[in-house]
């Protein structure tokens, strides 16, 4: 009986150990005990983040925030703007390197590096530079880093789809201010990609001295933080640079510290460890939006998912009514809902309404029994079998489901395999991909990057062959007329929708949280935002 | 003693090549392009052969084995393919970190574990043992990344007593060492426990009593020395787990260990990392199992005999086989 007791005492004692720690909700005493420990908390950690001297001192005994804490989901591999294509390199960097021109808020290009520039002829564009700036090594910034960084542009492979236009040996530097670019051929995106992240100006000389592996891991620019620190695996830090010829920043430190679980992410912004999380697990973002402490700053991104057909195997392959009726067979509303838990929109197109020329062509609607006469139709009145190839993700796995189940209904049945993210990739590559859901994601909100998987030549197991889509694509991205470039595109978008090659699924929204604290971070459709910019209130 | 170290070391070289043999193997026939994952789906097929090529992963699986062990009887581990930094650095940064840790934890797991055994044995079928044996019942069974997570709600979020994540002191230990601990006290307590109630049943223990010895002394001096050996054995394996690295802890208080690295390796493809990392868990590994079985002898002088009877007995073997 004391056995018994005692055995139910501490299974009692576990269960409120845990509800505690699963109950929602903040009560006024915990919600201050939270606000109140997380400021103490915070000073601890940079403090000893930053070695001492940087969160000590008597501003912040003060109340004043100096350094920005952000927390990235995974270590970027460089930081060399042009040796990758990975997103949370890009968030650090654009403290770092400057642009030659910005977008300002109203869609308009403002002038950073280039004091003015003038489009000379289709290929030609003339920038007049600052000549008040200068690298965080000292030296100064002149036309030729201008000239070196496009030609390293043009030269990657993560970068040459928006610079390969560049015809480097061409492009003239004519004074130490002024340079002339030239491109291959007209590319109406340019001025987009140069305002973009991508567009960071490296110095050519500490580049060509140091070396590119040096460079990724130390690099300068022009911008207003330098580099201090990186801590492989853990945080990276820069520093206020002092000579920055533009507006000064509202903090001084900067330190983004690799935090790959997303609870704990979540968990790091309500206590205040850090000041801004990126990639918030979609459960999370109700959690964060409720919380007095802390706020969710979302949108809609450049991306679009879509369920990739492979159009060069059977049975996709020249056959539209098999396409017409597997799309038919979805019902969006419900998939779009139970895969991304409300974090995404039914696409209602082949690329978002966050870029250039969007036109609203779906989406599709669901009508099974439509769905099953095409299938007759395209020759399987008695259904068929596709295989369906994902890999691991809360999403991914949730849609293979509900996929499985909306196309069981119309005799169509999935056979779901599940593989890791490196075989998917080289089966995608090789063509091997019969059919899966995909994100595409545009650097710049331009239907050029938008549209990026569709080329005949792209690798990707879309396989369409479809030379008018090249057509299109080739005429789009030439026309420097708004209104004309738009018809094309416009055009395109509804050869698609008539083809369907893939079926549009989802344009996923994003999300990055921030503490109350942090004012001026307007949501960023390419999830970088400009961290210039932040302020503490 | 000595010859039997060096024995053992030189039994552990062909071992670590077996080690290299095999992780090269199933890394090599592993489906996944490191060039593409690299490059990125936007590069061309053209882009990703001539990686390929500068890579070396074109050659024949034997010759870039072959190579492979070259770089390594020089000390090279090769270069990280994501960061192109020396496997060796990307070890030295984290090794440090699993290190503390599994030192830490084990330590910890010590220094709970063994004298709650103790206790718990002496004190069986008292309501202190079945509280014992239901904490480490559940200490085993209670998956690590949930005791992590419930943690850091309750000291971190709720009580805000506790730092979430990071190591920049000794405060941010804490949390990491018990969630990783909470196995290996468990498993030290039981088999403390079953070690030495299997101990104090023996007839010395009984002569020992019967002399008027006081407990304490019949526990600690008699008792636990002869219990000790399989608590040693648990105790290694404990350890070098801590030391091959505890992913899921890893993850969830964003520390930069190895197990973390060794896991995005794998996923990247990375394979100088992935064969770097496993070896240096492996030349742990068998350190650690040399350190044991040394211990044993220290602990127990009837192991020790036993060394130097197997050296008496080949001499004499010598001998004869010469006459």
């Amino acid at each position: 009986m004391k056995k018994k007791t005692v055995i139910s005492a501490i299974l009692a004692a576990t269960m409120v150990f845990s509800l505690a720690a699963c109950g929602g909700g903040q009560s006024g005493t915990a919600a201050t005990t939270q606000a109140e420990t997380a400021g103490a908390q915070e000073t601890g950690a940079q403090t000893q983040a930053d070695g001492a001297e940087t969160q000590t001192d008597g501003a912040e005994a003060a109340g004043h925030k100096d350094t920005l804490i952000i927390a990235l989901p995974a270590e970027p591999a460089t930081l060399d703007p042009y040796a990758h294509s990975n997103q949370n390199g890009f968030i650090c960097t654009t403290l770092i390197f400057d642009t030659l021109i910005r977008r300002t808020d109203d869609g308009e290009y403002e002038p950073r590096l280039a004091k003015e520039w003038e489009m000379v002829d289709d290929t030609t564009i003339r920038f007049v530079l600052r000549d008040d700036v200068t690298f965080h090594d000292g030296s100064k910034f002149t036309a030729e880093d201008v000239k070196f960084s496009l030609g390293m542009a043009a030269e990657s492979s993560f970068s040459k789809n928006l610079f390969g236009c560049v015809d480097i040996e061409n492009t003239n530097v004519i004074d130490d201010n002024t340079i002339e670019v030239k491109l291959q051929y007209a590319y109406a995106p340019f001025l987009e990609a140069l305002a973009s992240h991508r567009g960071a100006i490296i110095p050519k000389a500490a580049y060509e001295s140091m070396g590119a592996e040096a460079f990724a891991r130390a690099p300068i620019g022009t911008g207003p933080m330098k580099f201090k620190e990186w801590v492989t695996g853990d945080r990276i830090e820069f520093d206020k640079y002092d000579d920055f010829w533009g507006e000064p920043m509202a903090f001084d430190n900067f330190v983004a510290r690799v935090i790959v679980e997303a609870s704990s992410r979540t968990i790091e912004l309500e206590t205040g460890g850090v000041d801004i999380a990126f990639e918030l697990a979609p459960a999370d973002w109700n959690r964060i939006d409720e919380n007095p402490e802390t706020q969710l700053i979302s949108g809609n991104t450049q991306g679009v998912s879509f369920l990739c057909l492979n159009n060069s195997l059977d049975p996709i392959k020249d056959n539209e009514n098999l396409r017409k009726a597997l799309a038919y067979g979805l019902n969006l509303e419900a998939l779009v809902q139970m895969a991304w838990q409300g974090t995404a929109d039914v696409a209602d197109s082949y690329y978002s309404s966050t870029i250039f020329g969007h036109k609203a062509v779906g989406p599709m609607e669901y009508n099974p029994d439509k769905a099953k006469e095409l299938l007759a139709e395209a020759g399987y009145p008695d259904g068929l079998t596709i295989t369906y190839m994902t890999y691991e993700s809360t999403v991914n796995q949730a849609f293979a489901e509900v996929l499985q189940n909306m196309w069981g209904q119309i005799g169509v049945t999935v056979n779901i395999q599940m593989i890791d993210l490196a075989t998917f990739t080289e089966k995608n590559n090789n063509g091997e991909i019969p059919c899966a859901l995909m994100t595409n994601t545009a650097v710049i909100p331009d239907p050029d990057a938008a549209l990026l998987a569709w080329p005949t030549h792209r690798t990707i197991s879309l396989r369409h062959n479809d030379t008018h889509i090249d057509e299109l694509l080739e005429k789009g991205k030439s026309i420097y007329d708004f209104a004309e470039r738009q018809a094309v595109y416009e055009e395109l978008q509804d050869y698609l929708w008539e083809k369907m090659y893939t079926i549009p699924i989802a344009f996923p929204r994003g999300a990055y949280g921030a503490t109350s604290q942090v004012a001026n971070l307007p949501f960023y459709a390419n999830l970088c935002p400009d961290l210039t910019r932040v302020k503490f209130q | 003693m000595l010859q039997y170290v060096i024995k053992r070391i030189l039994v552990t070289i062909p071992v670590l090549i077996g080690v290299t043999f095999i992780i090269f193997t199933m890394m090599y026939f592993t489906p996944g392009d490191p060039a593409r994952l690299i490059l990125g789906d936007t590069a061309t097929e053209e882009e990703v052969t001539e990686l390929r090529e500068e890579m070396g992963l074109n050659d024949p699986f034997l010759k870039r084995y072959v190579n492979y062990l070259k770089d390594l009887s020089r000390g090279d581990l090769g270069e990280s393919y994501t960061t192109g930094l020396p496997v060796t650095d990307e070890i030295k940064a984290r090794l440090p970190v699993t290190f503390r840790l599994a030192v830490l934890s084990c330590l910890f797991a010590i220094i709970i574990g063994i004298p709650v055994g103790i206790i718990s044995a002496v004190r069986q079928y008292s309501w202190l043992d079945n509280i014992t044996m239901l904490a480490a019942l559940m200490g085993i069974t209670i998956p690590s990344f949930w005791l992590a997570l419930m943690l850091v709600l309750v000291f971190s979020v709720r009580l805000g007593l506790l730092p979430a994540s990071g190591l920049y002191g000794p405060i941010y230990y804490v949390m990491p060492v018990i969630s990783i601990s909470a196995v290996s006290v468990a498993t030290i307590t039981r088999m403390t426990r079953s070690s030495m109630l299997e101990v104090i049943r023996q007839d010395y223990i009984r002569t020992a009593r019967a002399k008027g010895q006081t407990e304490i002394k019949i526990i600690f001096k008699h008792a636990l020395k002869n219990a000790l050996i399989p608590i040693i054995t648990v105790i290694g394996i404990q350890f070098a787990s801590g030391l091959s690295g505890a992913v899921v802890n890893e993850q969830v208080f964003a520390l930069p260990g190895i197990g973390k690295m060794m896991v995005d390796a794998i996923k990247a493809r990375n394979y100088p990392v992935v064969q770097g990392g496993v070896l240096v868990i492996a030349i742990m590994f068998s350190v650690l199992n040399l350190v044991i079985d040394l211990a044993y002898a220290f602990v127990d002088p009837r192991i020790k005999t036993q060394y130097s009877r197997k050296k008496e007995k080949k001499g004499s073997e010598t001998v004869r086989s010469e006459g």
